[in-house]
């Protein structure tokens, strides 16, 4: 049956191909706009980087985890559409004014949903000690408890007399009269990180920097930092808004007649600024790159074939390809990841290289009319040969237990058989748009390009070296397989974009004016009650603040900070009332007699439901939430400086609070960086399989001599290009191994056609087109700013080149260095 | 009715005197009411007094006197709680240099502050480091100017009394205004000093000033220094370090 498919006339391969293209085409349409979902739902992508390694399995504790997974993805989306601008000047009355009036012209703008710049009902002293007062004696800072059940009564004294001896202790002045003993003032009196560079003046939060009085003005937008197209349009109009504020400022004050010219400050900072520099800066190289590599490869193409069919077929059998492969996407799933089609550029260079297979056979072989009859029946096994090593590759990802990796397999497998079948079904059709003197007889075949001769006789003499000098070449090649120990990976996502130097600029600077920052890792708290959940939160607290006296931690804000549980509140009470009782607080007592001595033994805690009314515990919300039947509390996190502590403490808490919930550690960009880590690790196993996978390919077409040269030199190329990476970079990436599979990919099929053909020069100019087409569309990458994108350029770069240049010694091993049979035969036949 | 008509008489000047010197520009009614009455005219609606908006000479004066760029002595402090009939009293030492000071309780119980460009840290014993009181501006800006004397004109409405040697801070907004009514810093002389039971251990170049802060609640912490020698000592400049 195949057979007989095979030697069907063009023109009824044509119709079939026509025929199941139609098809193809249909259930594509249906697939994505099909209101019947006849054949399931549109496929959607996700640009969630953390859905890349779900393995789908589903279970109670995974539940959990997911929950916690969910929970923490609501936190990072509500930080993500907040934003901080500060506006400056050395006269704090101009600051406010200018302040207001930008906040009211950025309230204006199509994404912002609010702008504060009027914090005058932010919790003032004198009301949230009036709020603790009916708790007064269930309230003591951790200094308090320390000193209460370990120090002596004069040490009891000692820290007792030096806050009361405070001046401009507000704290004192409002509580003493009825809390003499100083506990609440002492509660009260705490430094807290994050609270001190900032004062309310004028009902506005100020900060004196630098002679500079900034003024805080806080804004949220409607769609969080990650949809590009909203944080590019609004970045724009921002920066518009503040470059005109800064001219009209200008010109009012000087209409105002001002001596000196009053300069305004605006410092901003948000994950929109970032992600919209981030867009922008990739939108603008994909542009340049983009199109620098269509017009290189649209003039080689032109230059090799000098036929405007041939540049419009590799196109469009791109195009092709990729629609297989998205069918498939389509069929077999109904999410991908948009990274997997990222990664899946690879089968660019693969269908371009079956395109130039074809392309050359058509263009520069000398047919008869029989033979012209099946143009491609020459090249068809080794096209076959080639889909099947690089096919048996990719289909070894589909075992891996990631996503990702199952769809970048099932979209190259399917893409690469619309591009085979493409070309041996449609392809045959150009025959006669391709050959230049169309006289109706396809005997003369077009001129090869001269290069193609100069470079055959360089890779005849190159093998010819490698021949002489065969020991030398095995032992660089087992002594590159031995570097291969030395190399480092290192897949911290935060290293994979250097953010602009601009906006960077701008974050230290917030950080520097409001003495402030917090990390992007904070701690999840889990409980399944309010109780549980800040009794486990006190355990942690107690740990961070022993993090936080050795300087490991800069500071932490936790609500049990403000808020104790209720267990906590009866011990404070306990503990401060004996102290009281017994006497230990008599120096004290003969100074303020006066004051509100009275022991209270009735015991009312403070619970959350009404402080979370307070005017303090409004300001803590957005850290408590309730979410499937758990509550949650975010301790947030500053100067962190070693996360495997950090991670320490979440499990050891975890694990001997088991019954209390859980503390977990979240840090996104760390857990993305170690499953990426994970992945590379699975990677770099699936690459080995597929080379032993492609070796049994080979050897029972070619046997075992032709086989172990195929596939080496492709593997040389791809250890060499890793390692010149790595001595470039000092690292490599997960980066870097996606261009090893591209370079495994076209190295194998290149040694396929020189397996079949020998050292032929028409193979040396598709071999050659192919190489300076991969050159173009992803080695020019190496020139963009981001280090993911250049890294995997690099690569392709040096391993494209090194695979064309080593991929003609399989040829030895079937004595076809010098001249392929296949040459031979068409000699022969112009002898006679 | 002699009487009577003396008494409408001086009520009719004093209400005269009064409104004219309300009048915006500066008169000779004006310093005639300060005169008698020795109070200062307030401000409306919390905006800067002409007085202020450009210091007199009287007040820059006082800046300058009060202002201690390197100094050390003893103070005695005396909180005064409006519900308590005897103030709570402590005294010690202090030194300043520049942008830090210490300022060190010695009696009834040992204590330490030390405040630097960026926070305030606290010690209860020599022995004992110092840990983080707090780095708040606002408090650091506190007392800053009652250790040291310099006064933020940004957040304090500046003015002094004709004949005196004191200088009233009135806070201008926001939190500062929760904390004070006002605060006097004075110069004053030995016997007043006296009365504070301060005394110098060295007469040479001795200056005795008196800082009155009246909070929100109208008590007042009144505390007593002599500034009792400008040279400085290695030591003194070790003290001001943290470590």
């Amino acid at each position: 049956m195949t057979a007989k498919l095979l030697t069907l006339s063009i023109n009824t391969k044509a119709k079939l191909w026509c025929l199941q293209f139609i098809v193809v085409l249909t259930f594509l349409v249906l697939s994505q706009f099909d209101s019947n979902k006849f054949l399931g739902e549109p496929l959607k992508l996700n640009a969630d980087l953390t859905s890349l390694f779900d393995s789908g399995i589903n279970n109670d504790v995974d539940r959990d985890k997911q929950a916690r997974t969910q929970v923490a993805d609501k936190i990072t989306q509500a930080g993500s559409s907040q934003n901080i601008v500060l506006v400056g000047a050395l006269d704090l009355e101009s600051a406010i004014s200018q302040a207001d009036m930008f906040a009211n012209k950025l309230s204006k703008l199509s994404l912002v949903s609010s702008v504060q710049t009027n914090f005058s009902s932010m919790a003032q002293l004198s009301d949230i000690s009036n709020q603790y007062m009916p708790f007064k004696q269930q309230l003591l800072s951790a200094e308090m408890t320390k000193v209460l059940a370990h120090g002596s009564n004069e040490d009891i004294f000692s820290y007792q007399f030096s806050l009361l001896n405070q001046v401009a202790n507000q704290a004192i002045n409002l509580t003493i009269e009825q809390a003499p003993e100083l506990a609440l003032a002492d509660f009260l009196s705490r430094s807290l990180y994050g609270s001190s560079a900032l004062t309310l003046k004028n009902e506005h939060l100020v900060s004196k920097y630098q002679d500079n009085h900034y003024v805080f003005v806080s804004f949220s937008t409607e769609s969080d930092g990650i949809n590009v197209d909203s944080a590019q349009q609004f970045s724009a109009d921002f920066i518009e808004l503040v470059d005109n504020e800064k001219l009209n400022s200008q010109q009012r004050l000087s209409n105002q007649g001002n001596a000196v010219p009053l300069e305004f400050d605006y410092i901003y900072t948000g994950a929109i600024f970032y992600t919209s520099k981030a867009s922008s800066t990739g939108q603008g190289e994909m542009m340049l790159y983009g199109g620098i590599s269509l017009l290189a490869t649209l003039l080689l193409i032109a230059f090799v074939y000098r036929n405007l069919i041939a540049i419009m077929a590799t196109f469009t059998l791109i195009a092709i390809s990729f629609v297989y492969g998205y069918l498939a996407l389509s069929l077999f799933y109904t999410e991908i990841s948009i990274i997997a089609l990222i990664f899946s550029v690879t089968l660019i260079g693969i269908a371009a290289d079956y395109s130039f297979h074809a392309l050359t056979q058509l263009k520069f072989t000398e047919f008869s009319s029989s033979e012209a009859r099946q143009p491609l029946a020459n090249i068809r096994a080794s096209l076959l040969m080639s889909y099947l090593t690089t096919g048996a590759g990719y289909a070894l990802l589909l075992l891996a237990p990631f996503s990702l990796f199952k769809h970048i397999a099932v979209f190259t497998l399917f893409g690469l058989l619309g591009a085979l079948a493409t070309v041996l079904l449609l392809y045959p059709v150009l025959l006669p748009l391709l050959i230049q003197n169309n006289k109706g007889d396809s005997s003369q075949s077009a001129t090869m390009p001269i290069f193609a001769d100069y470079l055959n006789k360089l890779q005849q003499r190159f093998v010819g070296v490698i021949a002489k000098y065969k020991w030398l070449a095995m032992a660089i090649f087992i002594g590159a397989m031995g570097s291969m120990n030395l190399v480092k990976f290192d897949n911290d996502i935060r290293g994979y974009y250097s953010a602009d130097e601009q906006l960077k600029a701008n974050e230290n600077k917030v950080k520097s004016v409001l003495k402030q920052k917090w990390d992007l890792q904070y701690f999840l708290v889990q409980a399944n009650s309010e109780q549980a959940l800040l009794e486990l939160e006190e355990q942690l607290v107690v740990q961070l603040a022993s993090q936080v006296s050795t300087e490991k931690l800069a500071g932490f804000s936790a609500i049990t900070q403000w808020l104790p549980s209720i267990n906590k509140q009866k011990a404070n009470k306990k503990l401060l009332n004996e102290a009281v009782q017994q006497g230990r607080m008599a120096k004290l007592q003969s100074m303020i007699s006066q004051g509100d001595w009275h022991v209270e033994q009735t015991f009312t805690p403070i619970l959350p439901v009404q402080w979370f009314e307070s005017p303090l515990g409004k300001m803590y919300k957005s850290q408590w939430l309730f979410f499937d039947n758990n509550f949650y509390s975010v301790v947030r996190l500053a100067g962190v400086k070693n996360t495997n502590e950090l991670a320490a403490i979440s499990q050891e808490l975890s694990s001997i609070s088991d019954d209390l919930g859980k503390v977990s550690l979240i840090d996104k960009a760390a857990s993305i960086s170690a499953q990426l880590t994970q992945f590379s690790r699975h990677l770099i196993w699936v690459i080995l399989a597929a080379v032993i996978a492609a070796l049994l390919v080979f050897i029972s077409r070619y046997g075992a001599q032709v086989a172990l040269l195929a596939v080496a030199t492709p593997l040389f190329s791809l250890m060499l290009a890793l390692l010149a990476s790595f001595y470039m970079q000092t690292y490599l990436t997960i980066f870097n191994l996606v261009a090893g599979i591209l370079i495994l990919a076209l190295g194998l099929d290149y040694s396929v056609f020189y397996a079949e053909h020998g050292l032929h020069k028409k193979v040396t100019l598709t071999t050659v087109t192919s190489a300076l087409s991969s050159v173009f569309v992803f080695a020019i990458l190496m020139l963009s700013s981001m280090s993911a994108i250049s890294s995997f350029g690099l690569t392709v770069f040096i391993g494209v080149l090194i695979t064309f240049v080593l991929a003609p010694i399989v040829t030895l091993a079937n004595g076809q260095s010098k001249a392929s049979k296949y040459s031979k035969e068409q000699d022969s036949k112009h002898s006679e | 009715m002699i009487l009577s008509s003396r008494s409408i008489y001086s009520s009719f000047i004093w209400v005269f005197l009064l409104v004219v010197s309300l009048l915006p520009s500066p008169s000779m009614a004006k310093e005639v009411v300060q005169a008698l009455t020795q109070e200062t005219l307030e401000p409306t609606n919390g905006t800067v007094s002409s007085a202020n908006s450009l210091p007199s000479v009287r007040v820059t004066n006082l800046l300058e006197q009060l202002a201690i760029n390197q100094g050390k002595g003893q103070f005695v402090q005396q909180k005064h709680f409006s519900f308590m009939s005897v103030p709570i009293t402590s005294t010690g030492n202090f030194i300043v240099k520049g942008q830090s000071a210490l300022w060190q309780t010695q009696q009834p119980v040992f204590s330490a502050l030390l405040l630097t460009s960026d926070a305030i840290y606290r010690r209860l014993s020599l022995d004992d480091s110092y840990q983080l009181l707090t780095d708040s501006a606002e408090f650091s800006g506190i007392l800053s100017t009652i250790f040291t004397g310099k006064v933020n004109a940004d957040d304090w409405l500046l003015n002094s009394s004709i004949d005196s040697d004191c200088l009233e801070l009135t806070p201008k907004s926001g939190q500062l205004k929760q904390l004070f009514q006002q605060v006097d810093l004075c110069l004053v002389s030995e016997a007043k000093a006296n009365e504070s039971a301060v005394k110098s251990s060295d007469d040479s170049q001795v200056q005795f000033r008196q800082i009155t802060l009246t909070d929100s609640n109208g008590d007042k912490t009144v505390i007593t220094m002599t500034l009792s020698s400008d040279i400085f000592l290695p030591s003194d400049s070790k003290a001001l370090k943290r470590k």
